[in-house]
């Protein structure tokens, strides 16, 4: 069994080879049964060839005539004056003349060609035979023979009957040894022919079962290909399935941690407005709200690598002033900056200056941020430059090039390899430093790529680094509003809007929001200033922070509602978390007209500033309308 | 092939369906017996060299098994002679002056026009030269005969021809 196994291995192995042989032989033996085949049907022309049979005939044609003649010579010895008899006798000769003649001349020679004994005996006999020609002729002149004539034949032509008997038996031998040879050779031939051909059955045959056994491999080799085909289909749509239930598993978490995590920050807000804390409370509630802001921040990174890697990610298009984006982010990082004495600036080069380009700014933003943020970090001696070219090409979107260079620690060559990717910090000395999720360039790579751009960085380690990003943006004129701006713009009034609020990053992101919309947004960074303000000018619109230094949300509502200002009556709107009624009666209280959720939404504001311009006053809260409050409002729209 | 001139003996009686045969005045050549409507030996109709001269000759030059190279034959076509008896019949049995016989179908003599050579190569045939007159088909023409079939229909030597059913 082993064996058979063996053999059958190895001839699968080497099945190819083995095919080739068996085509090869059998194209030989092919080719042999051709030639043999030919070469027997030559032969056997040849053997049909009657002129042996003939020869033979003529042969014993000759002996036959000689005795005739013979006997006709002792007839006409017999009875001399048989004129009849006589001329039966010169017949005769004559016609053993004809029959030795055609022995000698006719193409009968040719069989005894191989046999010179033949026809050495042929000529003899013709030579004795026409040798009496003379006597005959003679008899023939005169009209009758002499008994010595007569004499004279019979006795030669009693030795001749034996020579030609003789002749003709060895004709007749020789003739049939021969064919007797002939036909043992056919038959050798034919059964040598035989042998070629079962040969050449049998390696077809052979090649037969090696196709088959060829056959039966690639069909299990194909069974199994699709085998693994359907397996590795299986694994992928487990692994899909995995993702998939990763990505809902990380949303539904987010969401989960999201609630308390809003109601974290949301309360330490709360706390911190109401300014009955004392000082070492309020910093301890501040790590606590600062503490929450970082968890939002990690989660939302978190989601936002998720969406990248799920390919989810959304980008708007809105105009951007590019310098102002650029001025706003470096600005975040400006304090920090100074604290560790390292020199901040922006380079950007002619023609970026006052360009507006059409991209996402919020993702623009984060990209920005993390660059910037983490040269920041990372540098504690010397500087972080920003540089931003926009180079404009033809007939193509225009080149925004960022760089952020510092004079950090530098990265190596393996750290450069990791640096993009997610959650492999450069080195875990940094995590332990720095801290961090490690996503912040993955996301931020994402984020260029989905953009159709490139990020990279190179450093020289102990000099410091270069951050790059190379984004293709649309360039456009300072917008006026177009079209469909213009429609939604027309929908919305240009207000004045008074926006107060402490935090500077805020108060940009709110100030930009409400430009956008549209409006003219002044600012005040606190209460104080807030009231001044709101003394000497009137305004549509006033978006109150609630806790800020100098003096609160609430005071500078109280301080603006009371007296004769140009505000009185404004509407004022609360930027608050999701505070408890009693903290909203409170609001209401003081005489705001309602309240809405940081960080504030665009569309509530611009819903928010649609009503207003419709002089309806709705009220707007983060989850939409609160209906419980409604009647408070027209009660106080009553009162008023 | 080309054609030899030769001296004409009187003419047989014209060809007519009773016209007469006249007898021979030399050796016979050829007896030719059976069903025919000519005679003039009796029932039998005998021929000499000079009545069989007369005929109108034919010649073809030809291989054959008996030659070592090709030959001229010329004499009458076979259908010449039979037509000059008046033969009716399927079957000519010819026989040769060694007693030889074979059987000719009388359809061979119109189909294949062999003649009854009385001359090969210009030299008229004795028996020695296996005349007086030899049956020879024409076979460079019908290579279709040259076998051993019509060799053996190809009778010299002819004594008799007698014409069957």
């Amino acid at each position: 069994m082993t064996k058979a196994g063996g053999t059958g291995r190895f001839i699968n192995r080497h099945g190819e080879l083995f095919s080739l042989a068996l085509a090869v032989l059998a194209a030989m033996l092919l080719g042999v049964t051709a030639f043999l085949y030919h070469d027997l049907s030559s032969r056997m022309v040849s053997l049909n060839s009657g002129f042996k049979e003939d020869t033979l005939w003529a042969v014993y044609q000759v002996d036959r005539e000689i005795r005739r003649f013979s006997h006709a010579v002792d007839a006409a010895r017999d009875r001399p004056d048989d004129a009849a008899a006589f001329k039966t006798m010169l017949l005769r000769y004559d016609i053993v003349w004809s029959r030795i003649d055609l022995l000698t001349k006719s193409g009968y020679r040719k069989q005894f060609d191989n046999n010179p004994d033949f026809l050495n005996s042929i000529a003899m006999l013709s030579d004795s035979i026409k040798g009496s020609s003379t006597v005959l002729d003679t008899m023939a002149r005169r009209g009758n023979a002499t008994i010595d004539e007569l004499e004279l034949l019979k006795a030669r032509f009693a030795a001749l009957t034996v020579s030609a008997e003789n002749l003709l038996l060895a004709s007749n031998n020789a003739i049939s040894s021969e064919r007797a040879e002939r036909r043992e050779e056919v038959v050798a031939q034919s059964s040598l022919t035989e042998r070629v051909v079962i040969a050449l059955i049998g390696s077809v045959f052979a090649l037969l079962l090696l196709l088959r056994r060829q056959i039966a491999n690639t069909r299990k080799v194909s069974a199994q290909t699709t085998r693994i085909a359907s397996q590795l289909e299986d694994a992928l749509r487990g692994a899909e399935a995995g993702n998939r239930a990763k990505s809902s598993f990380l949303a539904t978490i987010s969401h989960e941690i999201r609630t308390p995590l809003n109601a974290i920050i949301g309360l330490s807000e709360i706390l911190l407005e109401k300014r009955r804390l004392q000082r070492e409370v309020q910093e301890d509630v501040h790590s606590i709200r600062r503490s929450g802001e970082m968890l939002l921040d990690i989660l939302n990174e978190v989601l936002d690598y998720t969406s990248i890697e799920n390919n989810a990610l959304k980008l708007e298009e809105r105009e951007i002033h590019l310098s102002e984006l650029l001025d706003s982010c470096i600005d975040l990082f400006r304090s920090n900056a100074a604290k560790k004495g390292v020199e901040l600036s922006l380079v950007s080069h002619r023609e970026s200056a006052d360009r507006w380009i059409v991209s996402d700014p919020t993702r623009l933003r984060q990209m920005l941020l993390n660059l910037i943020g983490n040269a920041v970090k990372f540098t504690d001696v010397g500087s972080v430059t920003v540089t931003v070219r926009l180079e404009d090409m033809e007939d193509q979107p225009a080149g925004l090039g960022i760089e952020v260079s510092d004079t950090g620690p530098g990265i190596s060559a393996e750290g450069l390899e990791k640096l993009f990717k997610p959650f492999a910090q450069v080195d875990s000395s940094i995590t332990r430093k720095y801290g961090g999720t490690g996503l912040g360039l993955a996301i931020t790579k994402g984020i260029a790529e989905k953009m159709n751009g490139k990020i990279g960085a190179e450093s020289t380690p102990g000099q410091g680094s270069t951050f790059w990003i190379r984004l293709p943006v649309k360039t456009t004129a300072m917008p006026k509003p177009g079209p469909v701006q213009e429609e939604k713009l027309a929908r919305l009034p240009r207000l004045n809007v008074l926006l107060v609020e402490d935090n500077p990053t805020n108060r940009k992101v709110a100030a930009s929001m409400l430009q956008q919309l549209g409006q003219n947004v002044c600012c005040a960074p606190d209460g104080e200033q807030a009231v001044r303000l709101a003394a000497s000018n009137r305004y549509d619109l006033i978006l109150m922070d609630m806790q800020m230094p100098v003096m609160s949300g609430i005071e500078a509502t109280i301080a603006i509602r009371a007296g004769s200002g140009p505000n009185r009556e404004t509407c004022i709107l609360a930027m608050t978390a999701n505070a408890s009624p009693d903290d909203h009666k409170a609001c209401l209280d003081a005489g705001m007209d309602g309240f809405e959720s940081k960080p504030v939404r665009k569309q509530k504001l611009h819903a928010m500033l649609a009503a207003l311009g419709d002089g309806k006053q709705t009220l707007v809260g983060d989850k939409g309308q609160m209906p419980g409050m409604l009647p408070v409002l027209q009660d106080r729209d009553r009162a008023a | 092939m080309s054609s030899l001139a030769w001296g004409q003996s009187p003419p047989l009686a014209p060809p007519g369906k009773n016209a007469a045969l006249r007898a021979p005045t030399q050796p016979v050549l050829l007896t030719v017996s059976g069903q025919i409507t000519r005679h003039n030996l009796g029932d039998d109709a005998a021929f000499d060299a000079a009545m069989i001269d007369s005929l109108p000759a034919h010649e073809f030059r030809t291989w054959s098994p008996w030659f070592k190279e090709p030959m001229t034959f010329r004499g009458p076509r076979l259908k010449t002679v039979l037509e000059a008896v008046g033969a009716t019949g399927q079957t000519l049995h010819m026989v040769a002056l060694n007693d030889y016989a074979v059987d000719v179908p009388l359809s061979d003599a119109e189909r294949y026009e062999p003649i009854l050579a009385r001359r090969i190569d210009g030299k008229v045939l004795g028996v020695r030269d296996k005349g007086p007159l030899f049956l020879i088909y024409p076979f460079d023409t019908n290579p279709e005969l040259y076998n051993e079939k019509y060799f053996g229909r190809s009778v010299w030597q002819i004594r008799e021809i007698e014409v069957v059913e």
